[in-house]
């Protein structure tokens, strides 16, 4: 039959799924169970519908039907049939997790866990039978605008609509006394059948096996021969079949072409007169033929329910090829500036002045392709709903969780490697920061907690901000626990800010409880630590009693960074601007010698250890004498030290060009740049210098 | 008497599937611009698909429009099986099958 090979849609399939089902989420979480909005409600169906469409189509039979049985429900809310309840809600926020799970597993070629879905998909029946009790005949509208196909039923009999596929009826009620005897199926293609592989000749013949098979044609929506689109199948039939066959074994008969026809499955008892049992849900496609624009197929959507716009999805790896290329069209501009500068000579101006312009081209240019990279922080964001209303309900607190600045874009990687932390903070402000119902009122606050997730573009970085209204950080306590792991000295004076730095520290943690929600504490200085891998830096600022803010600052792109050129000897290095506090020259009687900690200078009322940038990197300097050259006061993993230069330099935009790469990962750099004079310069990672630093004083 | 087709050279039908069919249905339009009973030889078909019985319906019902009449000369069991299940036996004027 299919002479196309699917497997190489599954992807696609998959990717699209993963989205849809998140849109689905979004949707649920926004549902007012009081009055809920039907566009949401129609998002929602609409998801379901296609996701079994496409699972049908690749033959993901277990997807397509539990997927059928939640379609069934939703169409039953979204024709207000029933009402939605927070039951109903968390049901169909259940069948989310169990749909995710389920296509993960299939995806991975892995087993499915099946009990999961089979409870699920119990429950969920249950819930549709159940409307059946004592509600107003509600009937589907159905215009009779498929010729050939069986006239609507006038009465419809809620317990037996939607009998999905592969699963026990649950309630049959007045379908009971019918005797079955036979269906009546009326069957309509879809422009795209048989270009999909499939053919009515083979899903016929399968119905044929089931019993005695009686086929009408319609022809009337032929064209004249020349006007016909062969691969078109523009007829429609309808169906007789005599057997005592169930539902189940004629849908099975539609699965491959599911999303690509329009089927409508009657039942009639043996009697002549047909008793129609019910307009049932259809197995594949929309009931209401009045409605063709919803009459979607696999492809289409997956759009309807996410994006508005168009666009195209392209291999990350073709965007950073393309990034790579343009990095190196600055180079070779910088490059060609440098000589302009030089030149001399009739034409030297108009070479200048062309080269000016070319700067401002490559300036949008660049711009444009990082641009191409970066994604709203709503990706991230959008888990947050689901999982504050999750633990918060666990841990019985009532949670408001405000999101501000979704549309904030940034890099596409760092938006993955923020997650993770981002989800760490939110947990510790649910967990830890928020206070139960009780103890908010006893301190005069509203019972209802709120979690503040903010992002914003600050200069040439993005600022996220996790901000609560508990109980803030207790200084004390953190200081108290600092003490007795030996940390902190019994008599050292710490500021406010250096306290909460204390947090950061492996191991800590001040909780009287952990719970299974934000674990042992572990978390944050690897929060820290992911947080500086993206060349960025994360802050504190709490008030006992009245809350805390978390804000992570981080660069908008990985690929170019602002950086101070220094100069040691020969060789010029380059400091990110982000890690830098001030420059200044050194007098002889600011610097001491401590024992074990080599060189250190007095700093706004810290000593500092001073790092010689030319011994760490084997360079002979100009100025060997501190006085002599600069110290560039600068920062990383919360530690301050002094890099001793001979001059500064300037201050400039470079590209990244990867060390891992290109060579292989060296300590204390984060990279190299090639300068406009062709010389390479290598960009310093604080983090890592300071290791290196440390052992070497300890050496 | 029915008048043969100028065409005198039955249309001759393999097994045709999805692919062939565009090609199919030039074939068939020609013979629509000529005059007279159209005679179909199928002996040689395997195997059929929908498209391909959607064409030859679409030809007969448009033959018949102009009063000209299909004859088939030869027909395989496979093209008539083919033919009743969709239900395409009268409107492709296949006799019903002997026996």
């Amino acid at each position: 039959m299919a002479e196309l090979d699917l497997a190489q849609f599954h992807d696609t399939f998959f990717e699209e799924s993963f989205e849809a089902l998140d849109s689905m989420e979004a949707a649920l979480l926004k549902l007012d169970v009081g009055a809920p909005n039907p566009e949401g409600v129609n998002t929602i169906f609409r998801v379901a519908h296609s996701i079994k469409g496409g699972a049908g189509m690749f033959g993901f039979t277990d997807v397509a039907s539990f997927t059928h049985t939640l379609e069934t429900l939703l169409d039953e809310l979204r024709s207000a049939r029933m009402q939605v309840t927070t039951y109903i809600a968390d049901q169909l926020l259940l069948s989310v997790d169990v749909l995710r799970a389920m296509m993960r597993s299939v995806q991975r070629k892995e087993p499915v866990d099946m009990q999961r879905v089979a409870d699920l998909q119990f429950d969920l029946e249950a819930i549709v039978a159940k409307k059946g009790d004592g509600s107003a005949p509600a009937v589907a509208p159905q215009g009779a605008a498929i010729p050939g196909v069986v006239p609507e039923a006038s009465s419809a009999n809620p317990g037996v609509v939607g009998v999905s596929v592969g699963a026990e009826p649950v309630a049959v009620a007045a379908a009971a006394t019918v005797r079955r005897g036979g269906w009546e199926i009326g069957f309509r293609a879809l422009p795209e059948l048989l270009l999909r592989g499939n053919d009515p000749l083979a899903i016929f013949s399968s119905l044929a096996e089931l019993g005695s098979l009686q086929v009408t044609v319609n022809m009337d929506a032929l064209p004249r021969l020349r006007e016909i689109d062969a691969e078109r199948c523009y007829l429609t039939w309808r169906l007789q079949l005599t057997s005592n066959c169930s539902r189940e074994q004629i849908d099975a008969a539609f699965d491959w072409a599911a999303g690509d026809c329009e089927v409508t499955v009657v039942q009639r008892s043996a009697d002549v007169v047909p008793k129609a049992v019910a307009p049932a849900v259809v197995v594949v496609a929309e009931p209401a033929p009045v409605r063709p624009s919803t009459a979607t197929q696999v492809q289409e959507a997956p759009k309807a329910a996410g994006a508005e716009h168009s666009s195209i999805r392209v291999s990350i790896e073709k965007i950073d090829e393309l990034i790579n290329t343009v990095g190196e069209l600055v180079i070779t501009q910088a490059m060609l500036s440098e000589v302009g500068r030089k030149l001399e000579g009739p034409f030297a101006e108009q070479f200048r002045s062309g080269l000016s312009q070319l700067e401002r081209n490559m300036r949008e240019l660049q711009e444009s392709v990082m641009r191409v990279r970066m994604l709203p922080i709503s990706f991230t964001f959008s888990r947050f709903p689901r999982m504050v209303r999750d633990l918060a309900q666990r841990l019985g607190k009532q949670i408001e969780l405000k999101m501000t600045g979704e549309q904030t874009e940034l890099d596409k990687t760092v938006l993955e490697k923020i997650g993770d932390p981002l989800v760490h903070l939110v947990r510790n402000s649910v967990d830890h920061g928020i206070e139960s119902p009780q103890a908010r009122i006893a301190a005069g606050k509203s019972p209802v907690g709120t979690v503040h997730l903010d992002a914003c573009h600050r200069g040439g970085s993005i600022a996220v901000e996790i901000r609560d209204d508990g109980g803030g950080l207790d200084k004390s306590r953190i200081l108290a626990k600092a003490r007795s792991r030996g940390l902190v000295g019994a008599n050292d004076v710490l500021t406010d800010d250096q306290i909460h730095e204390l947090i950061f520290l492996p191991g800590f943690s001040t909780a009287e409880k952990t719970t299974d929600v934000s674990g042992r504490g572990v978390g944050m200085d690897v929060v820290r630590r992911n947080v500086k891998e993206l060349g960025g830096k994360i802050e504190i600022a709490s008030e006992l009693g009245k809350g805390s803010r978390f804000i992570i600052t981080l660069p908008l792109t990985l690929a170019i960074v602002d950086g101070q050129s220094v100069s040691v000897g020969t060789e010029t290095y380059i400091v990110p601007l982000t890690s830098i506090i001030e420059s200044l020259q050194l007098q002889p009687h600011n610097v001491s010698r401590l024992s074990g900690r080599g060189e250190v200078f007095s700093f706004r009322g810290d000593y500092l250890p001073i790092v010689r940038l030319h011994e760490v990197f084997g360079v002979k300097p100009r100025a060997h004498a501190l006085h002599d050259g600069l110290i560039v006061v600068a920062e990383g993993d919360g530690r301050r030290i002094g890099l001793f230069v001979d001059e500064l330099l300037g201050q400039q935009q470079v590209v990244i060009k990867s060390m891992e790469t290109n060579y292989g990962p060296i300590d204390g750099v984060a990279g190299a740049t090639i300068l406009g004079d062709g010389s390479v310069a290598l960009i310093l990672d604080l983090t890592g210098l300071i290791r290196v630093a440390a052992t070497r004083a300890a050496a | 008497m029915t008048e043969v087709s100028s065409n005198s050279a039955p249309l001759r039908l393999g097994s045709t599937s999805l692919r062939d069919v565009t090609a199919f249905q030039a074939e068939l339009a020609e013979r629509l611009d000529d005059s007279g009973t159209v005679q179909i030889d199928a002996s040689g078909v395997e195997r059929i698909d929908t498209a391909t019985l959607q064409l030859l319906a679409a030809f007969v019902r448009d033959l018949r429009g102009d009063a000209r009449l299909v004859e088939w000369v030869e027909c395989s069991a496979a093209l008539r099986r083919a033919a009743r299940a969709l239900g395409l036996t009268s409107a492709l004027d296949l006799t019903a099958e002997p026996g």
